[in-house]
């Protein structure tokens, strides 16, 4: 069994299931229990991280030795002021994915908590990764953005395929992009952390850039999708 | 120079090259979308880094077309065609006479179905163009290599076998825990590629050679082709991708897997030339080690091999002979209930399943692909393929990602020759029924005969002795009393003087008589110890599972009765489900806390009950429908939240079950419970159908039909679909900005078709606005929402 994730947020869980708040049943305590035990079981976290130094190019950014061109204004304003970026790629793997296949069939309740139990084990890989880059850009005086992810903003989907080939996603990861720049293993994440001299200041708030901004139902309920860092 | 044939059969050593990424990096070479592109930009440093190996001594050089595909090379200005055959001409520069060169292909980099959304077909359409050039430019072999999908593999493999005369080397990589990212064990791979022909199999990559070791000594045991290694220069550090095993200790690695008996060697990523030249000096100064390789009867998916070195139960209940219910479900096309009856036969012991979806008014081929797709996606059990048809058979053996059985060739020439080069193609067993067109033979003698024609016929096409299974068929013991004891001799006689191992349908013996259960388990009990090692039958059945698991302990191939404990021990009844206060109430209020509570079995049991005294629709519009709408108004407001309203649903399912068993048995015309059939489907292009599942759950227990076609469908079958069931509500749903292009596409496509049909979406990035832009009549939020727009557009 892996150990580089030992748990999960309950609070993050139920955020994605729609919970607004209020007691649980114990039923659905012990439920959650239960899939967040074996999405600990199932998962095989794996993330990679390189950085590269960034040029600016008639199109946007280019990373320099790689084939990846970021475009688009918000991943421009984004990387305001770093002069490097790391890339970023992490999965949870396949398994857990077999897993919600079969659970959906047998057990549907169990399979939607799986579900976002998965979406949860991502993000805490994805937040594995950051945190390793925060120390080793500490370590060198330097301080890093907030991941940004293709498709946040108007950073195409089309990105994934360098991004990935450049940490070598592939053979390292066995992470792979469809026609549609869907990600496979589907809980899996990529990003972009940019490397600068001074602290961040003000950063753009994700929902900013985001296609459901004025239809989300997590703003709705006062909450967000993503994991946000006060808790 | 030779054929690289020749040097693989007289087994000797074979230096393969090192890294090409490797050295590309070290020269700084420009990285475009693809480093093939460098074939034709920068060819004098890909013919430099070849000539760099075959100084160092390697003897076959792959050329740099990798990830040379269609698929990968989308962006670049070069096509997969050029960029192939520019690789493959650099490395025979490169090579003159001195070695040979091989086409060098790796996985198209889109998953295939069930994990992605690309078809087998159009993987193989891929890996044969691509075989077709390498071949026209002049490789000498081709190697597939970094695979992580068996199936994927096998597309590529047949793609090589049907379209050249080239050799072909498989190696795949794997995780240190002995499976690769899709899952695929290394027993699974050996046995799977040696059977589908594949000339060296081994293991490259993501591992150095101290990790490859046990992973290598592990393949050695289930295949006698010759092993291939190539190995990465250890593990990479994160940050600057350096490698941390020097040439010094990869060439002692090299040692322990020649002494495995490995004979191909070279390096992948992070080894340069300097590798490949201790590798050289090794091989100069070393043996080949010689293999005795245990041949047995194995069967396998892509990751469980399950060896007949005991009795292995097939489930026999995929078959719609017979099961009213199965073949609706296969004429409805309703998979779920399909794949449900694979995993129920799973969960109660069955270690193969048995596959037939054979009925004269739909469309076998068909349905044997998708339903062997299907059940691969969410079981690990080796599958039977069951059918009388050869293009069904063939359609199978073709999609089946492991090595499987044939149902069945029998006596008759005809058959063995039509099946048999099947079943030798794609590296399948086969079972062999003792009889021919005179029909069953009477006596155990004649019907030992015929299986000796069968064996025989087996070994002319080159399939072994331990891929074949004989079955002496069982009668029916009310109607030919006699033939059950010929038939224990005949299994006794084939096992005896044939060395095969055998199947037999259990089932059968008992037809007519009561308490069939008692001479079932009798009569398997007794063909156990008369040498059946395939018994076909029902594993729900407790009582046959139980036997079987009693004659492993008895006959002491269960050591320690530990499977029979883990099994029968603690055997008591279902431990009651939680029960809250309002429960353990009965009747009409029991029935709707049931449902409101989500209480499955409570819900079902409380139904039954109910219906001795309240007329079913009733039960529906007094209790289950106001039950319904209670956990509907309670998610609406947040009390309750999704997988509640899932289990409140299944509980209510759970009673319409109940109802509907109850009017089969009281059929009334005038309570009509049966509503309008709602299609679903997840868009093409997309393959994220959670939602759409959840939808369709929520539907079918509000007690609507529901036809779901599926994630990744063509707009034309969803317009099909829609007018061969005469739908009246459509539901699509798609994830992606991306894909709802495709959403936009279906809508129009079913509006085009002139077919009166409602039409509502759902997915992440949907809005109500936009639903409306591309032509959708509703818009649901959520699978409340559905069944809400279902009863106003269907009528409750």
């Amino acid at each position: 069994m892996q150990r580089k994730i030992t748990q999960l947020d309950r609070q993050e869980i139920l955020r994605y299931l729609g919970w607004k708040g209020g007691a649980l049943t114990p039923q659905m305590e012990q439920l959650l229990s239960e899939c967040i035990q074996s999405t600990l079981d199932t998962i095989r976290p794996a993330y990679r991280y390189q950085i590269f130094p960034l040029e600016k190019v008639q199109q946007g950014i280019a990373v320099t030795g790689t084939g990846l061109v970021l475009t688009g204004t918000s991943i421009v304003r984004h990387l305001e002021g770093c002069d490097s970026a790391y890339l970023l790629a992490g999965t949870i793997g396949l398994a857990h994915e077999q897993l919600l296949r079969k659970t959906m069939l047998i057990r549907p309740d169990a399979g939607v908590v799986l579900d976002s139990c998965g979406s949860a084990a991502a993000e805490a890989v994805a937040e594995l990764a950051d945190q390793e880059i925060q120390a080793q850009a500490a370590a060198q005086g330097k301080f890093c953005t907030p991941r940004f992810s293709p498709g946040y903003g108007d950073l195409p989907l089309t990105c994934q395929q360098p991004l990935l080939d450049a940490l070598r996603g592939l053979q390292t990861l066995g992470m792979t992009v469809n026609s549609g720049g869907l990600l496979s293993p589907n809980k899996s994440v990529t990003a972009i952390i940019g490397v600068r001299d001074t602290p961040v200041t003000q950063t753009l708030s994700p929902c900013d850039a985001c296609l459901k901004r004025g239809d989300c139902e997590f703003r709705r309920r006062n909450q967000v999708c993503y994991q946000s860092k006060q808790g | 120079m030779l054929p690289i044939q020749t040097r693989l059969k007289e087994g000797g050593f074979l230096l393969l090259d090192g890294a090409m990424g490797t050295m590309l990096q070290a020269a700084q070479a420009p990285m475009g979308k693809v480093p093939e592109a460098l074939n034709i930009t920068h060819p004098e440093l890909i013919r430099s880094i070849h000539q760099n190996y075959l100084e160092a001594g390697a003897e076959v050089i792959y050329a740099n077309t990798f990830a040379a595909n269609p698929y990968k090379v989308q962006d670049c200005p070069y096509s997969s065609t050029q960029l192939i055959q520019a690789g493959v001409k650099l490395a025979k520069e490169a090579a003159g006479e001195n070695a040979w060169v091989a086409l060098d292909l790796g996985p198209i980099g889109e998953m295939l179905a069930p994990n992605g959304s690309l078809s087998f077909d159009t993987a193989y359409g891929y890996y044969r163009q691509m075989v077709l050039d390498g071949a026209a430019a002049g490789a000498d072999l081709v190697v597939l290599e970094t695979m992580t999908d068996l199936l994927e593999l096998k597309a590529a493999l047949l793609a090589v076998k049907e379209n050249s005369d080239l050799p072909v080397f498989c190696t795949m990589t794997f995780e240190e825990n002995g499976r690769t990212f899709a899952g695929v064990s290394v027993d699974c791979a050996a046995i799977t590629l040696e059977g589908l022909g594949a000339d060296a199999i081994g293991i490259n990559c993501s591992l150095g050679p101290e990790e490859i070791l046990p992973l290598i000594q592990q393949m050695a045991n289930y295949t006698s082709l010759p092993l291939i290694v190539k190995a990465n220069a250890g593990l990479p550090d994160l940050n600057t991708g350096a490698y941390n095993v020097t040439a010094e200790d990869f060439c002692q690695g090299a040692q322990a897997f020649i002494r495995s008996g490995v004979t191909i060697l070279g390096g992948c990523c992070g080894t340069t030339p300097a590798y490949i030249r201790k590798l050289r000096t090794l091989l100069d100064h070393s043996q080949p080690v010689k293999r005795e390789v245990k041949r047995t009867s194995r069967l396998c998916s892509a990751s469980r091999m399950v060896e007949v070195d005991r009795v292995r139960m097939i489930g026999e209940r995929i078959n719609p002979t017979g099961k009213k219910k199965f073949q609706q479900a296969l004429r409805d096309h309703n998979m779920s209930y399909l794949l449900t009856q694979g995993l129920e036969q799973a969960q109660a012991g069955a270690e193969i399943l048995d596959v037939n979806v054979g009925l004269p008014d739909i469309d076998e081929t068909a349905m044997m692909v998708e339903v062997i797709g299907q059940l691969q996606s969410v079981l690990d059990l080796p599958l039977q393929l069951d059918s009388s048809h050869p293009e069904v058979i063939e359609a199978g053996l073709r999609i089946y990602n492991g090595k499987p059985i044939v149902n069945s060739v029998n006596g008759e020439p005809e058959v063995l020759e039509r099946i048999l080069p099947l079943v030798k193609k794609y590296g399948a067993a086969v079972v062999g029924l003792t009889m021919d067109k005179g029909g069953i033979p009477e006596t155990a003698q004649q019907r030992l005969e015929i299986g000796r024609r069968i064996v025989e016929a087996c070994a002319s096409y080159g399939i072994p002795k331990e891929d074949v299974y004989l079955d002496c068929l069982t009668l029916t013991v009310s109607v030919q009393q006699k033939e059950a004891a010929e038939t224990l001799k005949a299994v006794r006689l084939v096992k005896e003087q044939l060395g095969v191992k055998t199947v037999l349908g259990v089932s059968n013996i008992s037809f007519g008589l009561p308490d069939r259960e008692v001479i079932n388990t009798t009569f398997l009990t007794l063909a156990m110890e008369a040498g059946l090692d395939l018994p076909i039958l029902n594993p729900n059945n407790a009582a046959m599972v139980g036997a079987v698991d009693a004659f492993h302990l008895l006959t002491g191939k269960d050591l320690g009765g530990e499977a029979y404990l883990a099994r029968h021990a603690g055997q008591k009844p279902a431990a009651p489900q939680p029960q809250t206060a309002s429960s353990a109430q009965t009747g009409k209020e029991g029935l709707y806390q049931a449902v409101l509570a989500g209480l499955k079995d409570q819900a079902g049991s409380l139904c039954k009950e109910l219906l001795g005294t309240m007329p079913p629709m009733e039960v529906v519009n007094q209790v289950l429908i106001p039950a319904l709408d209670q956990v509907g108004a309670e998610f609406e407001t947040g009390k309750l939240f999704l997988p509640q309203l899932i289990q409140s649903a299944t509980a209510a399912q759970a009673s319409f079950e109940q109802i509907k068993d109850y009017l089969a048995a009281h059929p009334d015309p005038e309570a009509k419970v049966q509503k309008e059939k709602i299609i679903l489907a997840t868009v093409e292009g997309d393959v994220h159908d959670i939602g759409k599942n959840i939808v369709k759950v929520i539907l079918e227990n509000y007690g609507y039909p529901v036809i779901d076609l599926g994630k990744d469908v063509p707009v034309q079958k969803v317009v099909e679909a829609v007018r061969q069931h005469g739908a009246k509500l459509l539901g699509l749903s798609a994830l992606m900005t991306t894909t709802v292009a495709n959403m936009e596409k279906t809508i129009q496509a079913v509006r085009e078709a002139g077919l009166p049909c409602t039409i509502m979406v759902g997915g992440a990035v949907l809005t109500p606005d936009y639903a409306k832009k591309i032509g959708a009549d509703y818009y649901a939020k959520d699978a409340k929402q559905s069944a809400d727009i279902a009863k106003k557009v269907l009528g409750g």
